[in-house]
């Protein structure tokens, strides 16, 4: 065993020595490697178009859903890798039917066959418009219809790379975040090339099989086949001494032309970011099989882990499920045992059972259902209509709030850290609020605002899933599961609170305006007034533990950090509402305007600020959200002046009648 | 006493003072001025919004005459005091509201006495370097003092008294200096035209300085000062020192060799802080930090603590409190910074806090119990 491996050394030596000197020479090697690859696997494209044998695949991956890949800082399973790799490219978390994983699994072991896959979004028509492609209507794109145009993105890319980021317009972006998309892409489909035949490694002479010891008959032998007969080549390519390609015989020729091509093929895929090879000692990087596979000292300790992987493929290949299985399992295993970080995998089959349920999903729509129960019901007051969407509501919220307590047990802490985890919060808790106010009035107004809030800020934080894995690792500030509990999760309440208070305000200044007989408006001012409260005492507190936090770690408790001027304004206004009402300044009616302009304020504070680009707090904005912003500004604004004109206009029926 | 109290709340006087109008007005200014401070602080920086939003009146867009924060308050504060010594009714059934109006006006008091007495400052060391003082982050002194590295000798004056006209006495050495010009930020440029003959002393060839406006971070500014140093029995000197110089400016006073330069603000510690090792950690295979980490030596006269100073955890001694604040590299390796911060107010906000967040409480459970109360009536 030990010998082989030292041969192997002295092979890897030797092709390195090979390879640089045809890449001076130029002649007859390739001149870098990137377009080295374009050589040996297709004349002209980056993407084989044939393998040999059609692949056939492998419908139950099983046990490939659960492989440790360490990306974006944290080890997680390759189910949740492949979700959030297909959402970032497609915008979809599957492709055509087929689960993500299936199509990760595709790129890996049949890459030929992914060429045509429209798996690529891109939004912006200039930029396909500047890549020469015939628009889709979808949007979506195969990388065979991309490819024509790489050369032109990549100018665009390389143009907007050397644009600060802030300044890059949308164009710009498009086509950087397209462009890294395609490259990810083509690194995925070389991370398995050492275990995928290749026809450039077809061998013409049965005298160079025999040499190699290999099989008669057969196809082309991949890398890593070729890769065990390492001594073999080796000694040939140690007996060619001085002589020039005339004078060496076409054996000898035959095996310098596969090591070469093999030198080329294990300096390809290097950027995979398919790390799920554990890297040797402490070091917490982990490595892709294509790198794993260039680096002799790496590849003697993952050798049975490449292996696995190599038979992976050919029983993907060959559809061989149970092969395919028994392999990924053995590949687990002995990554268990390798893995530096303590493999955490007790909360990996929660993972991705959240992944594969995608519980947010399934609550927006029980919301929608409720929804429209909820506006039946007030067209046509039946008592089944209300109960239905009671039930429904149940269990939405059961989902939803099912989705939060899994992201704690899966990472460990607290529920909100990240401005899309704000989303799915605030709505669990505005809604359960609601839900026990309905209990106590039973108007159904509670629950049409529950439904209501459940849709609109599920739909929101579903825009902010598109951006890639929500599961994000924390930067240094906010790693304290103290302050993260305990100020976010009370700001975020305020929140909540505020928007439920304004969602009531405007069923109860549209009451003002279309009074109705049967439902009194006194239960829905004792709720505007009961949340606002409410918002204001949790605000309070979350300012406050906000401004301690910031005393703890950055020795000051108040800095007029943007953010924390939005939680003091929203403070400040439940202040003045409430001591407006007591002292009789504003009646219900002011407050329920009130309570309106008091979910504007928070929309601000909540979003607004991360507008500014100032302060400690300025995080994860997208451009889109700004007019969206605005528009639900300008939205409110405009309801608040037809309720005035409402207002007058009853008073004026009611004084004439 | 309880006739006093009313008498004094019934009064006309006393109704006008807290009429409900001022109250609303007033906390609704101070919606607008933070709202509109912070539109502004994210074009002018946080240093010029403060000054414009948060002092005792203000211009809004050019024109319109509005009362700043600060006066805002101090309207507020007294409104406050009055309603708490005479109206408010002495009942159980408002205890939450008395603890939380209490709270705010300590509250109040605490915002006043960090904004006049808290100082924060920093101090940035390389991994095995020694500090004896902490420097200020936007102001600057001019410093002379006799022997190079000795900090006991210092003569300082603040920024503040570096104003055009004034004449500072450099006792104990014998001369006078008269500022000419002070400019808060400032470029500096060589005088290549004169070929080095330049009409100011300076330690590093500046011979013109050039006004700019103030930078969005207040320290990122860097002034400039040109003075007249007079010695009897010597012609006058004229002095040029920039706040980016390295190198002090040599004078000979009195016979004896002075150095001046102008600096951020010294603030020496009675004790010394050794960095001994600062440790960077970042989340696997990304960019994103995990941790910052300063492993620091306390030494104080003779005695020598190891602490260790991260995120979240500051280091807390004599008054001064240490935090892990940034961080930097270069090819000297890595340097720590740690934000100091010294606030006799410190402790006040927990406190007020702690009694507004539990006198809204008890006040809430109040009012809720009344209302099922109420509603349980049949």
């Amino acid at each position: 065993m030990k010998i082989r491996l030292i041969c192997c050394r002295v092979f890897f030596v030797a092709m390195f020595c090979l390879g640089a000197t045809w890449s001076l020479s130029g002649a007859e090697g390739p001149v870098a490697p990137t377009t080295a690859a374009t050589q040996d696997m297709d004349s002209v494209s980056l993407l084989p178009r044939n393998l040999g044998k059609p692949a056939v695949g492998v419908k139950d991956l099983g046990a490939f859903s659960s492989f440790a890949i360490l990306h974006d800082g944290r080890i997680k399973p390759l189910e949740t890798f492949s979700r959030h790799l297909l959402l970032q490219w497609s915008g979809q978390r599957s492709y055509q039917g087929n689960p993500a994983l299936a199509v990760l699994a595709d790129i890996l072991f049949a890459p030929e066959k992914t060429g045509d896959y429209k798996i690529f979004r891109i939004d912006n028509p200039e930029v396909a418009e500047a890549m020469h492609i015939v628009s889709e209507t979808h949007r979506r794109y195969s990388y065979r219809q991309l490819e024509p145009g790489l050369h032109k993105l990549q100018i665009l890319a390389a143009r907007a790379d050397s644009i600060e980021e802030a300044k890059r317009n949308l164009v710009e972006k498009e086509a950087l975040r397209t462009m890294a998309n395609v490259v990810a892409y083509l690194n995925l489909t070389r991370t398995m090339q050492y275990a995928l035949p290749s026809p450039a490694l077809a061998i013409r002479y049965p005298e160079t099989r025999a040499a190699l010891n290999l099989s008669m008959t057969g196809d082309a032998p991949t890398f890593w086949e070729l890769m065990d007969k390492a001594p073999m080549l080796a000694h040939v390519l140690e007996g060619l001494g001085t002589r020039t390609e005339e004078q060496r015989t076409p054996v000898e020729n035959e095996v310098v032309r596969l090591s070469r091509i093999m030198y080329l093929q294990s300096q390809t895929g290097q950027g995979s970011i398919l790390h799920v090879l554990p890297d040797t000692g402490k070091s917490t990087l982990w490595g892709s099989p294509s790198e794993v596979i260039s680096d002799p000292a790496r590849l003697q300790y993952l050798r049975k882990e490449i292996a696995a992987l190599a038979m992976m493929a050919s029983a993907y290949r060959t559809g061989d499920a149970q092969e395919f299985n028994n392999r990924a399992k053995a590949f687990n295993e002995g990554i268990g045992q390798l893995a530096s970080v303590q493999l955490e995998k007790t909360r990996f089959p929660l993972e991705v059972l959240y992944e594969r349920m995608d519980p947010l999903f399934l609550a927006n729509v029980a919301y929608w259902i409720a929804l429209i129960l909820c506006f039946l019901y007030f067209l046509s007051p039946r008592r089944w209509l209300y109960s239905t969407g009671w039930i429904v509501m149940v269990i939405a919220i059961a989902i939803h709030a099912s989705s939060i307590v899994c992201r704690i047990l899966i990472m460990r802490r607290p529920p909100v850290t990240s401005l899309f985890e704000t989303f799915p919060f605030v709505a669990a808790v505005a809604i359960i609020s609601a839900l026990f106010l309905e209990r106590r009035s039973r108007q159904g107004i509670a629950l049409l605002c529950a439904a209501l809030l459940g849709v609109v800020l599920l739909s929101i934080a579903g825009r902010y899933a598109a951006d890639g894995d929500t599961l994000q690792m924390l930067v240094a500030v906010l790693n304290s599961n103290f302050w993260l509990s305990t100020h976010v999760v009370c700001v975020t309440i305020g929140y909540a609170a505020c928007i439920l208070s304004g969602a009531i305000g405007h069923m109860r200044l549209i009451r003002t305006v279309f009074p109705s007989a049967t439902s009194p408006v006194k239960e829905i001012d004792r709720m505007v007034y009961g949340t606002l409260c409410f918002g204001l005492l949790f605000s309070f507190i979350g300012t406050v533990l906000g401004g301690i936090w910031a005393d703890q770690s950055w020795g000051r408790f108040w800095g007029w950090d943007p953010k924390e001027n939005g939680a003091l304004l929203i403070v400040l206004w439940c202040a003045i509402m409430l001591h407006a009402r007591q002292w009789g300044v504003v009646r219900e009616v002011g407050t329920a305007v009130g309570s309106v302009i008091g979910a504007i304020l928070v929309s601000l504070a909540w979003l607004g600020v991360n507008l500014l680009n100032v302060g400690l707090h300025s995080y994860g904005f997208t451009t889109g959200a700004a007019v969206k912003l605005f528009s639900y500004v300008g939205g409110e604004i405009l309801f608040l002046i037809l309720i005035g004109i409402g207002i007058t206009w009853r008073k004026r029926r009611t004084a004439k009648a | 006493m309880n006739s006093f109290r009313r008498n004094i709340a019934r009064h006309s006087v006393t109704k006008a003072l807290l009429h409900p109008l001022i109250t609303l007005v007033g906390l609704l200014s101070l919606l607008l001025l933070i709202f509109f401070g912070t539109l502004y602080q994210a074009d002018h920086g946080l240093y010029e919004a403060q000054h414009r939003f948060f002092g005792y009146g203000l211009l809004l867009g050019g024109y319109f005459p509005m009362p700043g924060s600060s006066t805002v308050l101090w309207v507020l504060c007294i409104q406050l005091t009055i309603t708490m010594v005479f109206v408010m009714p002495l009942v159980w059934k408002k205890l939450g509201l008395w603890i939380v109006h209490c709270g705010l006006l300590l509250l109040l008091i605490g915002g006043f006495i960090t904004q006049t007495m808290a100082v924060e400052s920093q101090l940035t060391l390389a991994e095995g370097e020694t500090g004896h003082f902490t420097t200020a982050y936007s102001d600057w002194e001019a410093a002379f003092w006799k022997t190079r590295g000795d900090t006991n000798e210092v003569l300082a004056y603040v920024d503040r008294d570096l104003r055009a006209g004034k004449t500072l006495d450099l006792a104990p050495y014998p001369a006078q200096l008269k500022v000419e010009r002070y400019y808060g930020n400032a470029e500096a440029f060589t005088d290549q035209i004169t070929g080095g003959a330049a009409p100011f002393l300076n330690a590093s060839g500046v011979a013109i300085l050039e006004a700019r406006k103030p930078e969005k971070e207040a320290g990122a500014n860097a002034p400039g000062l040109i003075a007249t140093l007079s010695e009897k029995g010597r012609p006058d000197r004229k002095i040029l020192l920039f706040g980016l110089e390295e190198k002090p400016l040599v004078l000979k006073i009195g016979g004896q060799a002075v150095f001046c330069q102008l600096r951020r603000k010294h603030y020496p510690l009675s004790f010394a802080i050794k960095l001994t090792d600062f440790i960077r950690d970042l989340h696997p295979g990304t960019e994103i930090a995990k941790s910052y980490e300063s492993y620091v030596d306390l030494q104080d006269g003779l005695s020598s603590r190891s602490v260790r100073i991260w995120m979240n955890n500051p280091l807390r001694y004599l008054g001064y409190t240490f935090f892990q604040a940034s961080f930097s590299e270069d090819k000297d390796g890595e340097q720590s910074t740690l934000a100091v911060v010294t606030n006799p107010g410190r402790v006040l906000p927990y406190v007020s806090s702690l009694m507004v967040f539990g006198g809204m409480l008890i006040h809430f459970v109040i009012r809720f119990l009344g209302y099922v109360k109420r509603t349980a009536r049949p």
